[in-house]
């Protein structure tokens, strides 16, 4: 179990307890984070600082990027 | 979570105990690393072998520990840089000027803090393999996030950083408006003193002067007698 003062850092930092992050989907949690924000969550590519190996050569595109692109080339 | 990881039951207890929690502060970030859904995603791959290739649970585990290991650790890692950044934002400020410099103080003291816990449980990770030794890092990773976040909430976020904001904008601003006027002020004032001082008063003010004062005592103008001739002239001077 984790430690008290890492969970109430936990609860500082996110708002919601370690009990409530345990029991919320992932899925749940970013559309609750997402609407609070008024943003989509973008992911990143944090290489060299951590990850084993770059895989990425390009940027990353999210899922609506990646159908507009299809789109386009399916329409061509 | 005392030891490493033995059953798929005690993985799904390290996923939710240490990963979980982390990864949802990491969430909250505005760019959250692609690197940590890698792991996880390497994870499931391993787990699922267990029962679509009927793999051992415990080769299962081993692998699918180091993969949450990984993503664990550099869930850290992406807060302590989130917390480095915060606290080169705070040095561009002069915060020296809250709560008469122990505001600053105590930032910095506590950032040093931070900096040598993350450096122990950076060096813990190279010494993690062993069951015994395994959640010596998350321990020592987890001191280090708790400072990071105490960081964050007393000093990135206090209210008082604001107020040093605003008021070192507005002390640089009077520093302009200040030196632009007392440059003018300077430029007045020494043409006012040079002017005073009778100072830079040309050549035909002076001559004008002379013959006035000549005219006033009725003597005509000494006027030089070669001045009168012209060279290669045969006239003579009067």
């Amino acid at each position: 179990m984790a430690t008290e003062r890492f969970e109430r850092a936990i609860k500082r930092a996110t708002g919601k307890s370690i009990g409530v992050i345990r029991d919320t989907s992932l899925t749940d949690r970013r559309i609750e984070i997402e609407r609070q924000r008024a943003r989509r969550i973008r992911l990143t590519n944090w290489f060299p600082f951590i990850g084993r190996g770059n895989v990425l050569n390009d940027r990353l595109v999210d899922h609506e990027e990646a159908e507009r692109a299809l789109k386009e080339a399916l329409d061509e | 979570m005392s030891s490493k990881p033995t059953t798929i039951a005690e993985l799904f207890d390290f996923y939710y105990d240490r990963f979980k929690p982390i990864y949802d502060h990491v969430q909250l970030l505005n760019e959250p690393p692609i690197q940590l859904s890698f792991e996880m995603h390497a994870a499931i791959d391993h787990l699922s072998r267990h029962w679509k290739f009927n793999e051992p649970e415990d080769v299962v585990v081993e692998r699918v520990a180091g993969h949450l290991k990984r993503a664990t650790f550099d869930a850290f890692k992406v807060i302590l840089r989130e917390t480095r950044d915060q606290y080169a934002y705070l040095l561009k400020i002069n915060t020296s000027v809250i709560d008469n410099g122990e505001f600053q103080g105590k930032m910095i003291r506590l950032w040093g803090e931070i900096q040598n816990a993350a450096r122990e449980a950076r060096v813990a990770e190279g010494n993690s393999g062993t069951p015994e030794k395994w959640p010596h890092a998350f321990d020592l990773w987890e001191e280090a996030y708790v400072l990071c976040v105490e960081f964050e909430q007393d000093f990135f976020r206090n209210s008082k950083v604001q107020w040093a904001k605003t008021r070192q904008k507005k002390i640089r601003w009077l520093n302009v408006l200040g030196g632009f006027v007392v440059g003018v002020a300077a430029s007045l004032g020494a043409t006012a003193l040079w002017t005073w001082c009778g100072g830079g008063a040309s050549e035909p003010a002076a001559e004008i002067r002379r013959e006035d004062v000549g005219a006033l005592e009725g003597k005509k103008p000494d006027v030089p007698a070669r001045a009168t001739s012209r060279p290669g002239s045969t006239s003579r001077p009067s």
